[in-house]
Formats: C-alpha cells, structure tokens, sequence
C-alpha cells in the first residue's frame, strides 16, 4: 500500500508479539483441561508444527514474489477467482481481528475494570489500533522493537518473582493418559496462534530482501511459542493441573499470587500489561492487513479511508460474535480448529499450487 | 501585492551626480533621523560619508575613514576615476571594503551598519564594513547552566557566535554556509556543520527548507524552527536548540547541522533524537559512570512526570486492590476528608502549580521570593490543612513538578506537561486500562516521528547496536569509537581506543 519498508528484525519481533498475542491469554485454560500436567508437551509439539508452517507460508510469500496474499490469489487465480479465495480470506482475517478484540474487552472487564462496559473498552482499544494502522507499518516495526525489551523484562521479573512458588510436584505424574492427549492438545496452540500466521502474509512484502526473511519468520514462531511455554508451564508449576483448568485467566491468577517482602504484592498487573501489549500487536497486525486486503480487494491506492469504517465494524462484530465467556471456550476447543485449518492451510495451499502454476505456464509463454 | 512608494526603484543604478545619490538615498530612508551624511571635499571633489548612527563603530568611522581621507590625501589634483582607484587601493585602511552599483544594495549595507562613500561624478559606491553596535558580550548561559565544563553562552550577535564555534573547532572543513530569511528583517542565518561528517543529503535539505521559507521577520530561532521542523502536528520537538557553544560544537562534530540566527543566543541542532534531548553536554564532562546513571535517572524522571499523577488517579480510583494494603489504609485515611474525586484533586493541583510555574517565569526578580512563598506554604499548606486535598496528592504534584525539571531540555518538557493531562482524563476514564492504551498510542506517536530523515526513536527504534554506546549508557570516552550512525555515515572514526592509558 505504501513505501514503508520494515527490517527483517523488526518483523521478526512482530511475530513474536503475533504468536504470543491472545493466545497467551487463552491458551493455558483449555490446554490444562484437556492434556492435564502435561499441556506444556502440547506447546512443544505445537512450536515444531508451528517451525514447519512458517517455513511452508514463507515459501507462499516467496512464490509470490513481493505481492501481498490479496494480490497474489487475484494474480494467479484472475481477478474472479482470486476475489472468491481473497473473500474467504480476508472474512477469516475480519472475524479473527473481532475475536482477539472481545478477548481483550472480556478479559478487562472481568478482571480489571468491571464498571466500564465492554463496548466503551473496545471502541478505546480499537481506536488507538485505527491510530496506529494510520501510522503505517513502519511504526509499528519501529514500537516492536520498543516494547520487545520490556515484554522480555516483565516476563523474567514476573517468573523470578513466582519462583518461590513453584511446586515440580505439579507436573507428575507424566503422561498419565498416555502420550495421545497431549498431542491432540496441541491442536489448539496450532490453531492459535500458528494457523493465525497466514495473516503476516499480508505484511510480508513489505519486509526488506534478504534470506533473513525466513529466518526472521521461523525464529520469531519459534521464541513466540518458548514464550507460550514459559506461561503454561508456570501456570502448571504454581496452580496445577486442576486449577489452571478452571480459572479463565490462569496467568493472572499465578500474577496474584506474587508477593515480594510482604509489601509488593498486586502485581498481576505486570501480566495484564504484557497482554495488553502482545494482544494490542496482534490486533493491530490483523487491522492493517485486513484494511489493506480489503483496499486491494477493491484496487484502492490507500487503505486509510477504510480503516475507521472497517473499526466500526469490527466493534460491532465482537460484541455479537459470541453471548459469553463459556460459548467462546467451546468454540476455541471444537471449531476453531477446523476453522483456522481451512483457512490457514488449505488456502495457502490453493495459492501456493496456482502460483506455481501461473509461474510455469508464463514461463512457456516466454519461451 | 501592494508595494509602497518607497519601495519602487526609479533606477536600480546609482547616479552619477552625487547630489541626485545623496537626495535619493536620503529620500529611500523617509530623512531618517539616524542617517548620518557628511559632506567633504577630497581634492576639491565633492564626496560624502553615509553611515547609519548606532550601528556603525564610530571610532572606526572616524579614525580609519575621516581621517584617512580629509587629512591624510595627497593634495595632488588628480581625475575622478584616479582618486576613486586611490581611496579603494591605497587611502582606506579597513579590512573589509567593497563596491557596489545599486540603489538597493547600497541601502541594504548602509542598513546592515557599512560606511558609505560617494564620490562625484561616479557611478560606483565603496563601501567600508564598520559593523559595531553594542551588545552584551559573551556572558554565562543562564537557561543551561552546568557545574563541570564550559560556561560561556551564544549571545545576539551572529558574527560572535560563529566565532564562537571557530574557536572550538579548528577543522578547515568547518562551513558556515550564509542565508538571509526575512524580507524586511533580512536576518542573517549561518549554516555550521562539517563538510565530509554531516551527511549531504541532510545540509541539502536544510539549505532547501530554509530557502522555502517565506516570512517577513525572523525575530528568534523559533520562527525558523515551526517551518523546518518535520512533525508540524506533534507537540514534540524535532529540532534541538541550545545557547551554549560547546554543546553545539558537540553536535557538529557528530555530523549535525548547526543553524544559527542573528539576533538570538538560540542556535538550532539537526537532526535530532528523541534520545538527544535527555543529553546534558555536562554527561561528557563528568565521569562515564555517574553520566550513564544520570541519563537513566532522566529517563526515569520523564516516566514520573509523565504518568504519576495517572497513576494515582488510576489506582485509588479504580484499582485499590492492587495497592499494598498497609499504603491503601494510609492513603484512604488521608483521603477522608477529601470532597473531590481524585481526578478533580489532581487537576487542581496540577494547574495550582501551573499557574505558579507560569508565574514564576514572568515575575520580577525582588517578586520572585514572594511567589515562592505564597505557592509552597500558603497553597501547599494550607490546602492540605483546609481538607481540600490530601498529602499524598501534594506529593505527587510535587515529585511530578520536580521531575519535569530534570529533563535538560525545556522544549521536551514542554510536551510532557501537555500529554499528563491527557492521561489524567485516561486514567480517569478507564483506569490502568486507558494508561496502558494511551502509552501505546504515544510509543507509536514517537516511531512515526521523523527529524531530517532519521527516525525520532532510533537507535531503539530502528535498533542500532553499535550507537547504544552513547543512549542509555555512556562508554568512556576512548570507547566512544565511532560517531552515531544513525545521523551520519560518513567519517565515523572518532577515536583509537586504544591510546587510552591501560
């Protein structure tokens, strides 16, 4: 859309920030109901399925050779067909940005500010989105590498802090059902945030050249998912097994129980900052490439003009999205899976297959 | 356009009769009380003398100039061309003497404070340089003083400061490019910055914004700023100023580009860095260690003048479970008595000491103590005692204020002061969660920012790792190796560490 370039490390922390991004909020609940002690297995096996997808959608990205995934599908597809696969695609982008939005709002309301309704929490959120996607994709490379550094101090402050709290008891007995559910377990970190990943095709061509592009991608996923690991792990180390299963917000429960010299104690807050932030990138990530989808979708010159109506949009949509915390836990364990596997594989797939195709059948022409 | 009468040359072209030049300069000027004419005769020549009274050194008018011509010519009769040749080459012992042809340039150096000589029947003028007028000499900086290092300060006059600079750099390739802005101000501007360090593309772009600029007056360095600036609708600032030479010379020698404008002690520095405006020259004059502790603690200072205030309105409004239960009873306890809100306790504090800031500046120096008095007791007292707001409150405004102050630049105190307002209405409205939200917006405010091409954030944001030597931390220095790359690329040798004692 525009001229602005990001380096390769900038958006390397851009996709640490996207793969920590909601899932840090959602992910440890589900995983310890469903693979119990062992959920943090499940986040390992998800980081080596999450390693080979971003090297499969960075292999998307190359085919296309500097072209977004909007306009990669309508070049090797034709404007029809392509704006049929580029429908799917950016719907699945427009429902996602709504989803991690209303967990933000939920997880606000509930736990920080219960007197402000949840629209009025989205509509502040999501107009300092609109504000930063307006920035451009440089500035939000650029506050990446800001707010890198002080994720990585609250995270190590916030583990040496509930370290005295720790119990190795928690993780035993290992693979108490056997080696299956955790890998189906992992499932769920696969689809979120891995799966997810696709948007970043939307962002990838405005990454400098460089072999240090993939590079950047893989290993981005790869310290994302540590990060998720950390989480669980804690969760699992101070609450067990049972109790990470029930809260809705483990970690901010392990937050609580933070206590420094009997004085410093309330510090959940910390992990209510890292999540403001990581979900605040992933969002916005969502925003810009939704917009500027939707703006090559219609072959406008500048996707500004669509980021307010679009805002408005996505506010509405996650609040009608789901009736209540219970529904959404159901939904991210049954559907979203199948969902996010529709869209953030088959589809790349679609593309990468005509790509090749539109590749060598040029390639005759020429010759 | 609407051109004034005075304003319409009859002829570009002096004339040749002395009397017409005479009546027609005299004319120009509205008979100007301060324009002093002489008449004499130099070998039965009709001549005269013009010089602006005030901005001329008159010792200089009359010893090398008077002088010279009444006493000292040879009474030989001699053409008008032989003895317009003789006083340019032999007669006028001035270092500075040039002719000129026109009308309009002899107005603008007989305004700019030259002597003008006008010799019968020829059609050139010559025109000596005897600038001198009063000024109030290089004296100690008062808006940045230090305790180690040079005091010295710019003052009005742009000859002083550009000499100023000399004198620090001896480098041949020191330039001191001249503009003139304004176009009935005709302010003098020097452009300082060292060929071959700054980077070209930057000096091209500050000559092209300054010859953009269309005003009638430069008053200040200010004036020049708002237009050059990048970011017109962002109250931070993108141009870095200073009124002392050393801390110039610094930026120059870093690759920046020095603007300096007559008529103010002001010099501007760009580009410049979010980072450049937590720098104190004194950082390098003082011990590495405690400079890189002081930066920090700047830092830390501007995260307290920032959101303090937000802060406690955020969590005794909204948050009281998160603070500490012994502090929460302590506060809530001193609270009591309180009728307001937080948010409204806090305004009023803010603006209270706003107001008394303001005033500080403005009052008169005997009136100054008074001020002091009237705002630290009877306000600060009385206010806590009159159950109208809390301790905990004054504390805040006062740790806040004193914060603020420890910023070196004031032009970057400017917008914090701004900006806590906005987050007091944040924290006001959505607690924690709007703090938070705000920060954000502000983070990606700063990375949009751009100053003559370089990113405002960087060397954070786009990270540099070789310029971190001189942010946050300050190596000594012979560590300090290379000049920042993130302002210019060329010439970035600075020193050989290893000509340090080991």
């Amino acid at each position: 859309m525009d001229n602005q370039t990001i380096s390769p490390r900038q958006f390397m922390f851009l996709v640490i920030l996207f793969t920590i991004g909601s899932s840090i909020l959602i992910i440890p609940t589900p995983l310890a109901l469903e693979a119990r002690q062992d959920a943090w297995l499940s986040v390992i096996v998800a980081i080596l399925v999450g390693l080979l997808l971003s090297l499969f959608y960075s292999k998307v990205g190359k085919e296309a050779e500097g072209k977004t995934f909007v306009q990669a599908a309508q070049y090797a597809f034709g404007p029809w067909i392509g704006r049929v696969l580029n429908l799917f695609y950016l719907m699945f982008l427009y429902i996602l940005s709504a989803l991690v939005l209303r967990n933000i709002g939920d997880f606000m309301t509930t736990q920080i500010i219960p007197e402000t309704p949840l629209q009025f929490t989205h509509i502040l959120f999501l107009l300092v989105i609109i504000a930063g996607a307006y920035l451009g994709i440089e500035a939000m490379g650029r506050s990446a590498e800001i707010f890198i550094p002080w994720m990585v101090l609250l995270l190590i402050f916030m583990v040496i802090s509930v370290a005295p709290q720790i119990n190795m008891e928690h993780l035993k007995p290992h693979f108490e059902n056997g080696i299956w559910p955790p890998i189906k377990a992992s499932g769920i970190v696969i689809g979120t945030p891995y799966l997810e990943m696709i948007t970043l095709l939307m962002i990838y061509p405005y990454v400098k050249e460089g072999i240090k592009k993939t590079h950047g991608w893989m290993l981005g996923s790869v310290i994302g998912g540590l990060a998720l690991l950390l989480i669980t792990l804690i969760s699992l180390l101070v609450l067990g097994a049972d109790l990470t299963g029930l809260n809705a917000y483990p970690t901010y429960k392990v937050g609580e129980k933070i206590n420094i010299a009997g004085f410093l104690e309330g510090l959940e807050i910390i992990i209510a900052i890292i999540w403001m932030i990581t979900i605040f990138f992933k969002l916005i990530i969502l925003v810009y490439s939704t917009t500027v989808g939707v703006a090559q979708f219609l072959n406008m010159d500048d996707h500004r003009p669509l980021l307010l109506p679009l805002g408005m949009g996505t506010v509405v949509l996650s609040i009608i999205a789901y009736p209540d915390v219970a529904y959404f836990e159901t939904f991210v364990g049954e559907t979203w899976s199948a969902y996010a596997l529709t869209h953030g594989l088959l589809l790349p797939l679609v593309l990468l297959v005509g790509l090749l195709v539109r590749k060598k059948f040029s390639k005759r022409k020429q010759t | 356009m609407d051109k004034g009468s005075t304003d319409q040359p009859t002829s570009s072209l002096l004339y040749s009769s002395l009397n017409d030049n005479v009546t027609m300069v005299t004319k120009r000027l509205g008979e100007s009380s301060d324009l002093v004419v002489r008449h004499i005769s130099i070998n039965k020549t009709p001549c005269a003398v013009l010089y602006m009274d005030g901005l001329v050194d008159k010792n200089t008018v009359q010893e090398y100039i008077m002088e010279a011509l009444m006493l000292d010519m040879p009474s030989k009769r001699a053409s008008v061309k032989a003895l317009y040749e003789k006083i340019k080459t032999a007669s006028l012992p001035i270092g500075e003497l040039s002719e000129v042809e026109h009308i309009d340039e002899l107005l603008h150096r007989l305004l700019s404070g030259e002597t003008i000589l006008l010799i019968d029947k020829e059609k050139k003028a010559l025109v000596a340089s005897t600038k001198g007028w009063r000024d109030r000499g290089v004296q100690e900086s008062t808006a940045e003083s230090v305790i180690r290092g040079p005091k010295e300060a710019f003052n009005e006059t742009l000859r002083t400061n550009t000499a100023l600079l000399r004198r620090k750099i001896r480098d041949s390739n020191l330039r001191m490019d001249a503009k003139k802005i304004g176009k009935m101000t005709q302010t003098d501007i020097a452009v300082a910055y060292l060929e071959g360090t700054a980077e070209d593309s930057v000096v091209r772009d500050v000559h092209k914004r300054l010859e953009n600029i269309d005003i009638d007056g430069v008053l200040e360095s200010g004036y020049i700023e708002e237009y050059i600036q990048d970011a017109q609708y962002s109250p931070f600032p993108t141009v870095y100023y200073s009124e002392k030479p050393d801390t110039i010379a610094a930026g120059i020698l870093e690759g920046r580009v020095a603007i300096i404008v007559d008529g103010t002690p002001e010099v501007l520095l760009v580009p410049a860095l979010f980072v450049n405006f937590f720098q104190s020259s004194e950082d390098y004059y003082q011990r590495a260690d405690i400079g890189t502790l002081i930066r920090i603690l700047r830092l830390v200072c501007f995260c307290i003048a920032l959101f303090m205030p937000a802060l406690y309105i955020a969590f005794t409004t909204f948050h009281q479970e998160m603070i500490p239960a012994p502090l929460l009873i302590s506060l809530a306890a001193q609270r009591e008595g309180v009728p307001f809100p937080a948010f409204v306790e806090a305004l009023i504090m803010e603006l209270t000491f706003e107001i008394l800031r303001e005033a500080g500046i403005r009052l008169p120096k005997p009136v100054g103590s008074a001020v002091s008095i009237v705002g630290a007791l009877v306000l600060g007292q009385s206010a806590v005692q009159a159950g109208l707001v809390s301790p905990a409150m004054v504390i805040v405004v006062a740790i806040t204020a004193i914060s603020s102050f420890v910023i070196p630049a004031y032009n970057m105190a400017i917008p914090i002061r701004m900006i806590r307002f906005v987050f007091m209405v944040l924290a006001a409205t959505f607690g924690l969660y709007g703090i938070i939200l705000g920060m954000i917006a502000l983070v990606f405010h700063l990375c949009s920012l751009k100053s003559f091409g370089v990113p405002y954030m960087s060397p954070f944001a786009p990270f540099v790792a070789k310029d971190q030597k001189d942010v946050l931390i300050r190596f000594p220095h012979w560590g300090l190796f290379s000049r920042p790359t993130s302002i210019a690329k060329n010439n970035e040798t600075r020193t050989n560490p290893n000509s340090k004692e080991s």
